[in-house]
């Protein structure tokens, strides 16, 4: 198990060290100078000199290598730089709109489960009968709406027809509706598939088989034996969503205004603040990895068969 | 104990062999791509001649006629310059249709090669491709393509590269694993010993092996192109005004929420029902192709 996670610890250093690259390598392939960039953003059109002393002073005039490098160094530190339209530290901002867009995915992702699990356990007991394709066909759609059309779609019901909602989401539990409902539905059209096919997996397995025989009833089965089983797919969706969430949330926080990273990192691209978008897609994939390697943990602590390869 | 799950087995077998649905469900899995596939060519016929088929000029502003609802003369309702919604909807049709397409071949032309080579050559080359198709693929996609997309600057062109450079490792991967497998086949060792160049067995034996999931792949993928696409027009990131694309109209629709739902209706609709369409085909085509996922 040590040695797993070490391994896994390797290759975590390994995959953000080429995210940070990667960022680093596209923002220089930016048509655009950030000296410029810095004091157009902040409203003075400046001279050439004074460009060129700020180029000098950015350290643009480096090479590309000692510049990724002088840049990592400060970003090991927590240093990002500071934001051109905001003026304050990038980690100020990140950390200041972060918990916005954790209780918009957190939300989303507790409602996802509660509604993911017990459909997607109905579709497989109820294969091929009329549940099945009622909630299979509802997945499909799910699947191939886009998510901001159904944003709108749900502002346009909701909240111009209906008056239930405001148009501009609040920061309280009513608010938080809406863009929970955005978020959710998609995942849950896709991991109902997930979940109905680990759970017909294990209903084919041959102790499911060996129970039927033993005259054990089919609810008890399913409750006592294929549920628990099927519940490590659980913590693979986990995994697999946090992408979405953290993917989705720039769209859906746009649209309903919602105060978090999704919405400022969209800000942010309007005005090229380069060290803001930088620090998101870094933190971005800090967040992702993390969150995948604890799900991988947990997967190996959890399934018996994994747990046990190492000692026989 | 023993003899009852064999009685099972042996039940659930001769039924599976028996059973005249089995015969069926071919001859309508058959049935149901041969439909989907033409509804496909159809939209993509439509989509070509989208700027023929337009009954307006889908650039041509008309001020005494903004924002009207939808009239025989204006099918969808007009936006708020005037301009034919239903126009603009067919002339998008022909950008996404041919901008999916593109990058769907793009990004299968550089998975093929780089996951081909790096599957049949293994060693040190692979190692390097697979590691960096790890960083793709640990990460959320959606984020990068707006970073990309976004540091480049808006426009067409950064948006291809922005998704491109993304959505090639699956393919990559894909292909590789595939690739590897071949390598240790029989036949290859044996057109080896026949004189054949390695170029030769990569044309000749490994790539007409990779063609099935291949296309599988690549018509699941259209679908999501055009969503992704979309997304970013929707952001602003991808087609600039004037041009008509439907992510962008959804986003001007925005403002005229309450009083031209129109605007944002139907450019969404034809979103869903494009998608829906190449999704199915996917489906099918997985159904026929590639029977062992099949109960």
């Amino acid at each position: 198990m040590k040695t797993y996670i070490l391994k896994r610890l390797g290759q975590l250093v390994i995959v953000l060290l080429g995210v940070s690259f990667l960022t680093f390598f596209v923002t220089t392939l930016a048509p655009s100078d950030a000296a410029e960039m810095k004091y157009l953003s902040m409203g003075t059109t400046p001279t050439e000199e004074l460009l060129e002393a700020t180029r000098d002073e950015m350290g643009l005039n480096q090479p590309f290598l000692m510049r990724y490098l002088s840049w990592l160094g400060n970003v090991l530190q927590g240093d990002f730089g500071s934001s051109y339209k905001f003026g304050d530290s990038v980690f100020d901002q990140m950390s200041k709109k972060l918990p916005g867009t954790l209780k918009l995915a957190g939300t989303s992702m507790v409602v996802m489960f509660l509604i993911a699990f017990p459909l997607g356990i109905t579709a497989a007991v109820k294969k091929n009968k009329f549940v099945d394709y009622l909630i299979r066909f509802f997945s499909f759609m799910g699947i191939s709406m886009p998510n901001f059309w159904l944003a709108l779609i749900l502002i346009y019901v909701m909240s111009v027809k209906l008056g239930w909602f405001k148009v501009v989401s609040t920061d309280n539990l009513k608010g938080l509706i809406l863009p929970v409902i955005t978020l959710t539905i998609p995942m849950v059209s896709t991991y109902v598939r997930h979940i109905r096919g680990a759970v017909l997996g294990e209903l084919t397995q041959e102790y499911v088989v060996g129970a039927r025989a033993r005259g054990i009833s089919e609810k008890q089965i399913l409750i006592f034996h294929v549920i628990p089983n099927a519940m490590l797919t659980l913590v693979t969706l986990i995994g697999l969503s946090v992408g979405h969430l953290l993917g989705g949330a720039a769209i859906v926080e746009t649209i309903f205004s919602w105060h978090g990273i999704g919405s400022m990192v969209v800000e942010a691209i309007a005005v090229r603040d380069y060290p803001l978008i930088q620090g998101y897609v870094v933190w971005m994939a800090i967040i992702f990895v993390t969150v995948n390697l604890i799900v991988d943990i947990c997967y190996h602590l959890l399934d018996p068969q994994i747990r046990m390869k190492g000692r026989i | 104990m023993e003899q009852i799950i064999e009685k099972y087995k042996a039940s659930r077998a001769e039924k599976r062999l028996t059973s005249p649905l089995q015969i069926k469900t071919v001859t309508g899995k058959r049935l149901r791509f041969g439909i989907l596939l033409s509804l496909a060519v159809l939209l993509v016929i439509i989509a070509a001649l989208g700027n023929i088929l337009a009954p307006m000029d889908p650039l041509l502003t008309n001020y005494d006629m903004t924002l009207k609802p939808p009239s025989r003369e204006y099918l969808c309702g007009t936006d708020v310059l005037g301009r034919d919604v239903f126009s603009r909807i067919l002339c998008g049709a022909s950008n996404s249709f041919s901008l999916s397409f593109l990058m769907v071949t793009i990004v299968a032309g550089i998975g093929i090669v780089l996951g081909t080579t790096s599957g049949y050559i293994g060693g040190r080359f692979d190692t390097v491709i697979m590691r960096i198709t790890d960083i793709f693929l640990a990460f959320p996609s959606m984020v990068f393509a707006i970073a990309v997309a976004g540091i480049l600057g808006p426009g067409l062109v950064n948006t291809i590269i922005a998704l491109s450079l993304i959505q090639w490792t699956k393919y990559a991967r894909m292909t590789r694993s595939l690739a590897s497998s071949i390598r240790e086949k029989n036949y290859i060792e044996q057109a080896r010993f026949g004189g054949a160049t390695e170029v030769q067995i990569m044309f000749k034996y490994v790539l007409p092996n990779l063609i099935t999931p291949l296309v599988i792949m690549a018509t699941l993928d259209i679908g999501m192109m055009m969503m992704s696409l979309a997304g970013l027009s929707f952001l602003g990131l991808a087609s600039q005004p004037p041009t008509p694309e439907w992510g962008y109209m959804i986003n001007e629709s925005r403002q005229y929420m309450q009083t031209a739902p129109w605007m944002m209706i139907y450019p969404g609709m034809a979103l869903l029902l494009v998608v829906i369409v190449f999704n199915l085909l996917g489906d099918s085509l997985r159904d026929i192709l590639d029977p062992k996922d099949n109960d």
